[in-house]
């Protein structure tokens, strides 16, 4: 996964989403504020239409009245006006033909309506203009006084503009300009500015000359824009709260996948050194033997190359133990099963300790018990490991003389079920392989390690589960250790579904019990150790072919098969394989895998159909993993060996294949 | 690192009878140098991928843990400048077989 993780970038995303949601809450309470603006318009123009009507009413009730009556007399209509316009403002009067005064409704307004000046048009229809007033001409049917006029105050004109409470109105016509309480309270505070709104309505009555302009302005309230900049605020708070957990949640984020990246580039970097350490110590390990095998060499001397190749060993396990501590830390062990000839193999742990002449006062009683299969799949490195791990810690810290290690083999229900699915096996395993996990049984190899010392401390018994405890108490605290071996053989048996139990009592000494998984073919049960061994002489009737495209491998495997009296032919190519295998008709075929024109499981096919012999044994070799290799579970008959071809795994498969003929 | 490779390629060949030393080391430069002049003709990374695992094979022969450093090639010319070390380092020992 590319990850970079930038602040940079992030304070730049957090700032963009912080604002767009503010933007967007901000656009929403403003088209709110101008909502109720337009809603207060609304209401003043429902307001101004009423108080139209109300004039048109009076008018057409005056019309109606001059209509209904023959002749009006002045009392009436000082009556009926004054019923009519109640405690109204207004005034009626009327207009003689010559233009005089008629009747008016109120007395006392006589001498204002000497600023009254009247003009005819053209179609005959009277029209007025009096200082502070509006003024409507109305035609009725009167013949002594034909034009009527309904004047209203201006200042009465509208409607009680203070009905509108908090919104400021202005009335402004030719002559007259009028406001409100509200404008007067208008505030002057910049910011409360900014959420004012104002319209004017351009207001038009043809019919009775009315035109002026309504203008309206709102302020939005200070209770409403607290509550407005609070939302405000929460909305601002809450996302900066988002973003720094987005931002701990991200970092946290970074710091695993960097740690992750670091644990895997650590156990890359142990695997290197590893591998780095273990080629000079192969090399001392090497010239150590070779000292020890030249003939001139004093006993002195003798003592001081045993040390050496005993050291040497020990650094070798602790070079192994690193590598496996980092594997099993990061989960990545696996079972890597083969066949193995059982004798050969405890033979050759017999043979270690040997060669490495162990502490000069310590004895190694190492037993192996004849009821074991002479052939058992197992993966054989990480057994050697472990046990020579184990025998090696007892022969170190153990204060008593002796160390026994007994083997055997016993069939028991498996400990870890899971982990038998992720073992890689043999052709010769699978059956048994496939019963155990039916019923839940397999096979383990018991190896019993015992010595007679002082027993393990609490603290030393804690290595297993923790590999740098220091143990205080230990008397043997000089020895310099990290107790990686014990929890790091621990953690591999439990990864590959075997057990370490172990058993500690003080003064009387330690027991350490492992099982490690292993398989064997059911089909050859009384196959034992000593009735399956080939003699040299039975490898010298054997033909076998390699085919090895790689003149150094194939002269390499080649000579060590030679070695072991094999009668040998070589081919360099996938066609003079196939030329040869039909012209010398050999028992055992070894192939490699990358071959020139074949690959060697094709090649292998091809053989099987022109082969006359039905016995005949397959190995592909290859510098890749079984699993590695396309289809190779389709070929359940053909062994696999990692390069470099090794005899001792050969031999042991060649016995394998031997033994399920023979049955 | 040289000292390591010398080594281990002493080591190998010292196994065998000194009849057999000779085709081995004979067989190892034959093939270093056929890897080397297709390691300079590579043209894809199926290719690679051949001369590497062929030269993985034989690092294993030589018990060289050279894995790793194989499989993290990417170029033919660190796979050119692995083999060519080699060969140099095959060389220096011909003398003492």
């Amino acid at each position: 996964m590319n990850y970079k993780f930038s602040l940079g970038s992030y304070v730049c995303i957090c700032l963009f989403v912080t604002v767009m949601i503010m933007g967007v809450f901000t656009r929403y309470g403003l088209n709110e504020f101008k909502h109720n603006h337009d809603k207060k318009i609304s209401t003043l123009m429902a307001l101004n239409e009423e108080n139209y009507l109300q004039h048109k009413l009076i008018i057409n009730a005056m019309r109606s009245f001059f209509k209904s009556s023959d002749r009006v007399k002045e009392a009436d209509f000082e009556i009926f006006t004054r019923e009519l316009l109640d405690d109204r403002t207004a005034l009626f009067f009327t207009m003689t033909p010559e233009l005089t005064l008629g009747y008016i409704s109120d007395d006392g307004f006589v001498a204002d309506l000497d600023k009254l000046e009247i003009s005819l048009n053209k179609e005959g229809m009277l029209s007025g203009d009096l200082p502070h007033y509006q003024l409507v001409s109305i035609a009725i049917d009167e013949p002594s006084m034909p034009y009527l006029f309904y004047a209203i105050p201006l200042d009465n004109l509208l409607f009680n503009i203070n009905k509108l409470k908090g919104t400021c109105l202005k009335y402004t016509t030719v002559q007259l300009s009028i406001k409100n309480q509200d404008c007067a309270r208008r505030t002057t505070n910049k910011i409360l500015a900014f959420f004012r709104y104002s319209t004017d309505l351009d207001i038009s009555v043809p019919e009775y000359n009315f035109y002026y302009i309504l203008g309206i302005e709102s302020q939005v309230s200070s209770s409403k824009l607290f509550e407005f900049s609070c939302i405000l605020l929460s909305i601002l708070i809450a996302c900066v709260l988002i973003s720094i957990l987005l931002y701990f949640k991200l970092i946290n984020k970074y710091l695993f996948i960097n740690i992750e990246r670091e644990n895997k580039f650590n156990v890359a970097m142990v695997s290197s050194i590893n591998h780095e350490i273990r080629t000079p110590i192969n090399a001392l390990l090497g010239y150590s033997q070779i000292l020890k095998d030249m003939p001139k060499i004093s006993d002195e001397h003798s003592a001081v190359i045993d040390k050496m190749l005993w050291s040497a060993n020990l650094l070798y396990s602790v070079a192994e133990n690193t590598l496996n501590y980092s594997k099993s830390t990061a989960g990545g062990l696996m079972l890597n099963s083969t066949p193995i000839n059982t004798l050969q193999y405890m033979d050759s742990i017999k043979d270690y300790y040997n060669r490495l002449s162990i502490p000069a006062d310590k004895i190694l009683d190492f037993n192996v018990s004849d009821k074991l299969p002479a052939v058992i799949s197992v993966d054989s490195t990480k057994l050697f490991q472990i046990i020579t791990n184990m025998i090696n810690n007892a022969l170190k810290y153990s204060t008593g003389k002796t160390v026994r290690c007994h083997i055997d083999i016993c069939q028991r229900l498996a400990f870890h079920e899971n982990v038998a699915s992720g073992q890689q096996q043999s052709p010769s395993s699978a059956a048994s392989s496939l019963a155990a996990s039916q019923n839940s049984r397999g096979y383990y190899l018991r190896i019993l390690i015992q010595d007679s010392g002082l027993g393990m401390s609490q603290s030393t018994k804690k290595l297993l589960t923790n590999p740098f405890t220091v143990d205080a108490e230990s008397q043997l605290k000089q020895v310099s250790s990290i107790g990686l071996g014990l929890y790091t053989c621990n953690q591999l048996l439990t990864q590959v579904g075997g057990k370490l139990r172990l058993h500690s009592v003080k003064n009387e000494g330690t027991k350490i019990m492992l099982h490690f998984p292993c398989q064997f073919d059911q089909a050859v049960p009384s196959q034992l150790l000593n009735p399956l061994l080939l003699r040299s002489t039975d490898y010298a009737s054997m033909r076998v072919l390699i085919v090895d495209d790689n003149s150094f491998n194939l002269e390499v495997c080649n000579a060590m098969l030679e070695d072991k009296q094999f009668n040998t032919v070589c081919a360099n190519s996938s066609k003079d394989g196939l030329v040869k295998f039909v012209k010398v008709e050999p028992n055992v075929v070894i192939v490699d895998y990358q071959l020139d024109v074949f690959n060697g499981l094709e090649l292998i096919t091809k053989m099987k159909f022109m082969q006359s012999n039905a016995q005949i044994q397959y190995f592909i070799l290859s510098a890749n993993d079984k699993n590695e290799i396309v289809d190779s579970e389709h070929y359940p008959d053909v062994y696999f060996m990692q390069k470099p071809f090794n005899t001792a795994i050969f031999l042991s498969c060649l016995v394998s294949g031997v033994a399920s003929q023979k049955a | 690192m040289t000292s390591n490779i010398k080594d281990s390629l002493k080591g190998f060949f010292w196994r065998y009878s000194d009849a057999r030393r000779l085709p081995l080391y004979q067989a190892l430069v034959s093939e270093l140098t056929n890897i080397r002049s297709q390691a300079g003709l590579v043209e894809n990374a199926e290719k690679l991928n051949s001369l590497k695992h062929q030269f993985k094979g034989i690092c294993r022969y030589l018990h060289l843990e050279l894995d790793m450093q194989i499989d993290a090639m990417t170029t033919p010319e660190q796979l050119l400048y692995a083999v060519d070390n080699m060969h140099k380092e095959v060389a220096a020992i011909e003398h003492e077989l």
